[in-house]
């Protein structure tokens, strides 16, 4: 790849002057402005665009091949000039306020170099005729930006090397001169409101750039039809610009496939978004005011989106949809509706919302930048949403609980660093929190940074303190595969501080007992049994049985488990592991498990595992484990019947079955059926009697 | 009263030994049957007669007459009391002078007794002056009898035979003041005192009669009116009217002393006066749109519950009872759970809430409550919705910490969402259910209202309030301070239990070591021991030492409470209770003591605090065979439902509805079984309860039991999961024939009262109809207008105006002579 070095010459016009040229060329060109005077190198492609003046543009190809650039920025004429080597390149018409009464623009324009690539006249408010232009056959780009004399464009129809064009702010009327330019890529007609026919752009299909926001209210569904054949567009702008509008239907941008921004700003009568679904390329996309949109979840199928504006959008109720666009990094909306971002939790690239409870969209940034280990992100932010979770004041403590837990998950990914002391002191100042905070810390620490340092900050909080959460963390990310020896001894220095006064530990019995029985220390774990124990309210101690029986299970231990889930006072806790437990004994306890069966308080999951049960043979051909399981259908015989259409095909069918099959011959429904038509055939007779 | 209690006390007075015989007549034939037609109304009637087997010489220091006298006193704020009194030729007993008790004669009340024991009046007298001379309230219920004089000469064989067994013996003299030291004296008495019954302008008229059967006739159809009066039978509630009024009963009795608490009112009329936001969440885009404007930005939207918490006997359901009493109108429901036996299960809840729901109007009255309390479940979050379009209200649930089943308080049956202009309030304790709250996110103070312990100021309120107002006693300042400075009156469960063991004791004169040992107490509950130990040791008879445990016992058992005669009897030791109930003076003074620790609805005991039953359960149901006797002599009740006359018709009706669960909790499994499986049972059962759903739950309760035996015979099994599959159909088919047995017969009471016992409202008219068309001949004027007030009632209920029509066209037709 070629290589060129790039200076100015000392008589151009100084950088404090001009600083906008000088930046926007330098940062095209991926330079720094203040080595205006020194040589500085640069790479070019065939690709590579220079900003002049305001306006992107390619670099001729004499250029490409030169070693070095020797630029000159002057001022002559009223004009800005930009030469390279010599050759002009660019011109800029000077603020038109500075030019004296006496001079004319159009004269003026005629003395520019005839081989000029690029010309900004941007807010002249004195250039209205643009015939002068005609002879600068050569111009790529051509900025009228704020030409609001400018009426008549018809002479720009022979400037065949036009690629861009910014006529924003003008007050065209007929654009039908634009409609040979077939090289244009770039074309701004935003803020003419007066254009009264769009259909001049239809054969432009070389335009990637279309800008027609603020045309007025004039864009109908027969324009949309018009740009939808401009397939070539990669940035489309259709902002209305505050009045409401009237387009309900955006089908046909459908097949611009090729659309990365999009912006439909104002469009108050869209619903449906649904033809948007298909622009897979869009990373921007802004629908600010579209008030009448509920349904955002066409939204979900774009998948490259990056930045996404809803403000304003006040019938939304819920982004959920949103929180399936795993790209988006930024979202802006303002909706009263919307309760909660929490749906947006699992989007790992989002790093920016507005407009929402500043703690909650803090607690959710820090989540997403811990989702994609974005350390610098985590490092630059960590006093800010440390000071945000101190700072919230919200009755609803689980949800600051939550915000400390996903620090400590994203803080543990810095390792040692400052912001731990911070946030340790935070955690120690909060009794009130569970021990999912402290769990996430130390997790986190032992994951990130290794042993050592899990050690050491395990060990900072004593355990005399008795802060529960703490405990409660520790417990439950004991090593206790890799480090099971110092895993017993911080247990046992638990025991001797804190057994007497367990109580005060309930609320992490359940870490507790469970960093004891994967250690396989029973004794001890028999005596904080014991400790935690609570007579008058024996359902206290329903979490440690649940987690106990859940390890046991899982371990397919099933005396043990059973032992804990029969101690489980909560019938919503225990209905579900008896039905695990029931569901995890070999076939041939069928006796044991159809008899537990019958303990399931809540009728609708004791009949759905009932329906599981009978599918397996060793049930349907036990006597005492169809009878149980007939049972645990309840009375109806709907249900009944419900059972014995899943019986295997193979099982003889029972006794019990047959039995009731042959009673039932009885047919309890036509029996009622007979009774309610007898009632009501007397109470007919007494009506006709009336009669 | 907007209505009178359905308990009926009737006083029965006369002098013993020559009244043996009436007193029988009354006990054994007329009161049953009274009580049996009184069913029928809802309506409960107990006779108080404390000397019955004891003769008056036994009766020791005056306490009985005192008792007596009290009774008569008690029974007439809130039940409806009848007065017998039953005079022969002899005067009586005359107690001597120091008789009795000082505290007896120097308490205020009774301080008129002094004068008329210098006169030399009977204790009979005594009673009459107190029950109805004295008092003027009394007037139109008294009812006095006198038997013609002679009555021993002439039927003296029959007198001879009835008392065979006496000991000892019955003589003619005992007919006569024949053995009194003065008998002429007396003689004069007599005739004076009856004299003065019939000088005083008393409603009804003092009768005479002749034989004990023509008394028992007479007191039967004066009862019968009097009762047919206060309760006529087309104000007979149906169930659900009967339950509320239960609640209310409980409600009322919950504010009994109730002493405001500070700023506790005004945090719950906040709650109820939150602005409404009904409908926020469901408005269409349009309403959206135009709510905009005037809805306040970013206002968080005010949880629409509020949990009342507090230790027990804090007072949340006080609290709840004087804030329901300040807001009636704007409550749509309350439920105070614990208030009535069917009150701890959350099945019959929904049903009770969904039907007040359909009964205030919510849902048109032809809308069906269905059966099953998941469908019910389902069901209440549209029928909530439609009582926010008519405006909301509150719902109100007490104390579902005490729900009977863990998962009844979890709160299963309650939705997750409903409309915001219904605000529910819940009470709870600590524990399971607060815990399913908690996991609900009903936490923090936005949604917990905490019940702060009594300040002192509080207590001193309360205990002048209880002394003053509801015993017209003060207390010493001393044993005043005392209270105040003990930490555990800061409950006021704990304050009002020891102020109540302090007006039971105070006849004791051993109040300060009583207060002490309370004291010495460190919770409600051991405070409840207390009072047990305290009860058993002061009111067991020697004959029955085990009284208090055994009644106690009984009641902590019994799924719904119990009424004193049926309480006497269970403690019977007869092999048949009906006709030998334990005698009424051995128990009323345990009753009266704890009275204040009771509830009484439609004559029903049960506790008026939790507490109080966990210590009975504590302490006398600790031990298997305490457990095993209680059980065992309630499910009586039903393993001997062969007998007609072995129980009362309530306890009769009671073994029906409830007999099997307590052979269940003994394990009778096999006993249980035979019964269900016998049709005869069955049809017994259903004819007892009317409701033909009478024994689902028993045939459910039993296929599990069953199915959970370690071997069990399959064809029980089978046949009782057929018992359950048929469900309804053979038990309505059975009701309809006796519908139509009662109707043909002319029986229509009993015919109404099966249709009117139907839950479902389309129902109880068909079967009105049905029994109308069935019944023979020509109805009488009366019994067409009766007919037709019940009926109206219902048609009213069902929402179809036809079925009015239909009825009274059927009358028409009924009530002319009939033509060919």
């Amino acid at each position: 790849m070629p290589k060129i070095t790039i200076r100015f010459t000392q008589d151009s016009v100084p950088l404090e002057e001009e600083r906008d040229f000088y930046l926007d060329l330098f940062r095209s060109l991926g330079l720094k402005s203040r080595m205006l005077f020194d040589e500085q190198e640069f790479e070019i492609t065939a690709q590579t665009k220079v900003t002049l003046f305001g306006m992107e543009t390619s670099v001729p190809q004499g250029l490409q091949t030169e070693r070095s650039w020797v630029c000159r920025l002057i001022e002559k004429e009223g004009f800005l000039l930009f030469s390279v080597g010599g050759w002009f390149w660019a011109a800029s018409l000077k603020n038109s306020n500075h030019l004296k009464k006496s001079s004319h623009p159009e004269e003026m324009i005629a003395k520019l170099p005839v081989d000029l690539r690029v010309l900004s006249l941007k807010q002249s408010n004195e250039v209205n005729d643009l015939r002068s232009l005609s002879s600068l056959s050569s111009l790529t780009s051509l900025n009228l930006d704020n030409c609001w004399r400018v009426t008549d464009i018809s002479a720009l129809s022979g400037l065949s090397n036009l690629t861009s064009i910014n006529l924003s702010c003008c007050r065209l009327t007929d654009i039908s001169a634009l409609s040979g330019l077939t090289g244009l890529t770039k074309l701004d007609l935003s803020a003419n409101y007066l254009i009264e026919d769009f259909s001049p752009l239809e054969g432009l299909i070389a335009l990637e750039n279309l800008n027609l926001s603020a045309t007025g209210d004039i864009l109908s569904q027969q324009d949309l039809f018009v740009i939808s054949k401009l397939t070539s567009l990669t940035k489309l702008n259709l902002r209305r610009g505050g009045s409401r509008y009237e387009i309900k239907d955006l089908s046909s941008l459908s097949c611009l496939t090729n659309l990365t921004n999009l912006d439909l700003s104002d469009f108050a009568a869209i619903t449906d978004l649904s033809p948007l679904s298909c622009l897979k390329a869009l990373t921007v996309l802004n629908l600010t005011d579209c008030i009448s949109i509920k349904d955002i979840s066409p939204l979900s199928d774009l998948t490259a989106l990056r930045d996404l504006k809803l403000f304003g959008c006040n019938s939304i109720t819920k982004l959920d949809p949103i929180g399936k666009i795993p790209s988006l990094e930024e979202l802006k909306f303002t909706s009263r509706r919307i309760k909660s971002v929490e749906s947006l939790r699992n989007i790992p690239a989002l790093r920016e919302v507005t407009e929402f409870n500043p703690p909650e969209v803090a607690e959710l940034l820090a989540h997403t930048a811990y989702l994609r280990s974005d350390r610098d992100c985590i490092k630059w932010y960590s006093k800010d949403w440390l000071k945000e979770a101190k700072d919230w004041r919200e009755d609803t403590s689980s949800l600051q609980d939550r915000f400390a837990a996903t620090l400590g998950e994203a803080f543990s990914l810095l390792g040692e660093d400052s912001i731990a002391e911070d946030y340790e002191a935070f955690l120690d100042g909060r009794p009130d929190f569970s021990s999912a905070p402290w769990k996430a810390w130390f997790g986190g620490t032992l994951k990130e940074s290794g042993f050592v340092l899990y050690r050491q900050r395990v060990e900072r909080v004593a355990v005399s303190q008795m802060l529960p959460s703490a405990i409660g963390g520790a417990c439950s990310t004991l090593p206790y595969e890799d480090q099971p020896e110092w895993s017993r001894e911080w247990l046992m220095s638990l025991e001797i501080a804190c057994l007497s006064d367990a109580k005060k530990l309930l609320s992490v019995a359940p870490e507790i007992c469970l960093a004891h029985a994967r250690l396989d220390l029973s004794e001890a774990l028999r005596r904080w049994l014991e400790a935690f124990t609570d007579p008058s309210d024996p359902g206290a101690l329903d979490p440690v049985h649940a987690a106990l029986a859940g390890f046991q299970l899982a371990l397919n231990h099933l005396d043990a488990a059973e032992s804990h889930i029969f101690a489980i006072e909560s019938p919503s806790l225990k209905d579900p592991m008896l039905a695990n437990l029931i569901s995890s004994y070999p076939a041939t306890d069928s006796d044991r498990a159809s008899a537990q069966l019958l303990l399931i308080a809540a009728p609708a999951t004791r009949r759905e595992l009932a329906k599981t049960l009978v599918t397996i043979p060793e049930y349907s051909m036990s006597e005492v484990a169809m009878q149980r399981l007939v049972v645990a259908m309840d009375d109806s015989p709907e249900a009944l019947g419900e059972l014995i259409a899943l019986l295997p095909p193979s099982a003889a069918p029972s006794q019990l079955i047959q039995q009731i099959s042959a009673s039932l011959q009885l047919d309890r429904q036509s029996t009622l059926r007979k009774i309610s038509d007898e009632l009501h055939q007397q109470a007919d007779r007494l009506l006709i009697l009336k009669k | 009263m907007p209505t009178p209690s359905r308990l009926v006390r009737v006083f029965i007075s006369s002098t013993f030994r020559d009244f043996i015989q009436e007193r029988d007549e009354l006990v054994k034939k007329v009161f049953p049957e009274l009580r049996r037609r009184a069913k029928e109304r809802f309506v409960e009637i107990l006779e108080v007669d404390l000397r019955w087997g004891i003769t008056e010489e036994q009766a020791k220091g005056g306490e009985t007459l005192r008792i007596c006298l009290e009774e008569i006193d008690r029974c007439r704020p809130s039940a409806p009391v009848f007065f017998i009194g039953l005079l022969g030729e002899r005067y009586g007993w005359i107690p001597e002078k120091d008789y009795f008790k000082p505290d007896v004669l120097e308490d205020p009340k009774l301080g008129w007794v002094k004068e008329h024991i210098v006169e030399g009046k009977s204790v009979t007298e005594l009673e009459i002056l107190h029950g109805v001379l004295r008092n003027d309230e009394m007037r139109d219920k008294a009812y006095f009898y006198f038997r013609q004089d002679g009555y021993e000469q002439r039927h003296w064989s029959k007198i001879e035979k009835h008392h065979a067994a006496a000991n000892p013996p019955i003589t003619r003299e005992d007919f006569t003041n024949a053995k009194s030291e003065n008998p002429e004296a007396d003689e004069e008495k007599q005739r004076d005192l009856k004299r003065r019954i019939r000088d005083t302008s008393l409603q009804w008229d003092p009768k005479d009669y002749e034989t004990p059967e023509d008394l028992a006739a007479l007191v039967a159809s004066d009862l019968w009116d009097a009762i047919d009066r206060l309760f006529p039978i087309s104000a007979v509630p149906d169930a659900l009217e009967r339950e509320s009024l239960e609640h209310r009963v409980f409600m009322e009795s919950r504010t009994r002393a109730y002493v405001e608490r500070e700023g506790l009112f005004e945090k719950l009329d906040e709650f109820f006066l939150l602005p409404n936001q009904a409908f926020r969440q469901e408005t269409s885009a349009d309403e959206a749109e135009q709510e905009e404007e005037d809805e306040p930005d970013s206002a968080p939207t005010p949880p629409s519950v509020r949990v009342v918490l507090g230790e027990s006997g804090s007072g949340k359901s006080a609290l709840l009872a004087a804030w329901l009493k300040r807001r009636d109108e704007d409550v749509a429901f309350f439920h105070f759970v614990g208030s009535t036996p069917s009150s701890v299960s959350a099945s019959s809840l929904l049903r009770r809430m969904l039907a007040t729901l359909r009964s205030r109007g919510v849902v048109p009255a032809s809308e069906a409550i269905p059966h099953a309390d998941e469908a019910m479940a389902e069901l209440l979050p549209f029928w909530l919705e439609k009582l926010s379009e008519r405006g909301g209200g509150i719902l109100l649930f007490d104390a579902v910490n005490q729900l009977g089943s863990a998962r009844d308080r979890e709160l299963w049956w309650w939705p997750d969402k409903w409309p915001e202009n219904i605000r529910v309030v819940f009470s709870t304790l600590p524990g399971d259910s607060l815990r399913a709250m908690e996991k609900r996110g009903w936490k923090g103070e936005e949604f917990v209202l905490r019940i702060p312990p009594f300040q002192p100021e509080e207590k001193r309120e309360m205990i002048n309030r209880y002394m003053k107002d509801l015993f017209a006693r003060e207390m010493e300042a001393n044993l005043q301070q005392l209270i105040l400075n003990a930490p555990q009156t800061s409950n006021p469960l704990f304050l009002r239990t020891v102020l109540d063991e302090l007006r039971v004791r105070s006849a004791f004169g051993t109040l300060e070591k009583d207060l002490d040992e309370m004291l010495s107490c460190p919770d409600p509950a051991a405070l409840f021991v207390h009072v047990l130990k305290n009860l058993e040791r002061d009111f067991s008879p020697p004959e029955h030492p085990d009284l208090v445990h055994r009644a106690l016992g009984l009641m902590g058992v019994a799924l719904r409470g119990l009424s004193e005669n049926e309480i006497l009897q269970l403690l019977s030791a007869s092999p048949y209770p009906s006709g030998e109930p334990l005698p009424r003076h051995y128990w009323a003074p345990l009753y009266l003591a704890l009275e204040e620790s009771l509830v009484s609805r439609e004559g029903q005991l049960s506790f008026f605090h939790d507490y109080l039953r966990s210590a009975i359960w504590r302490e006398y149901l600790d031990e298997d065979h305490e457990l095993e006797t209680a059980h065992a002599r309630l499910a009586e009740t039903v393993t001997r439902w062969r007998e007609p006359d072995a129980f009362g018709s309530s306890l009769r009706a009671y073994g029906f509805e409830y007999g099997i669960r307590h052979l269940l909790d003994i394990r009778r499994v096999d006993d249980a079984t035979d019964m269900i499986l016998d049709q005869n049972y069955r049809r017994r059962a259903v004819e007892s309860t009317r409701q033909a759903s009478a024994i689902e739950e028993d045939v459910s309760r039993l296929r599990r039991a069953v199915a959970l035996q370690a071997n069990f015979s399959h064809e029980v099994a089978a046949l009782l999961t057929i018992q359950a599959l048929v469900g309804k159909t053979e038990p309505e088919c059975h009701l309809r024939s006796r519908l139509d047995a009662a109707a043909a017969s002319g029986d229509w009471e009993e015919a109404l009262g099966i249709a009117g016992a139907q839950e479902d409202n389309s129902l109880r008219i068909l079967l009105a109809c049905r029994a109308l068309l069935q019944s023979p001949g020509v109805l009488s004027e009366i019994q067409s207008g009766q007919i037709s007030d019940v009926t109206h009632r219902w048609a009213k209920a069902t929402g179809k105006p036809e079925w009015e029509e239909a009825i009274h066209l059927v009358l028409e037709v009924k009530s002319q002579p009939s033509s060919p």
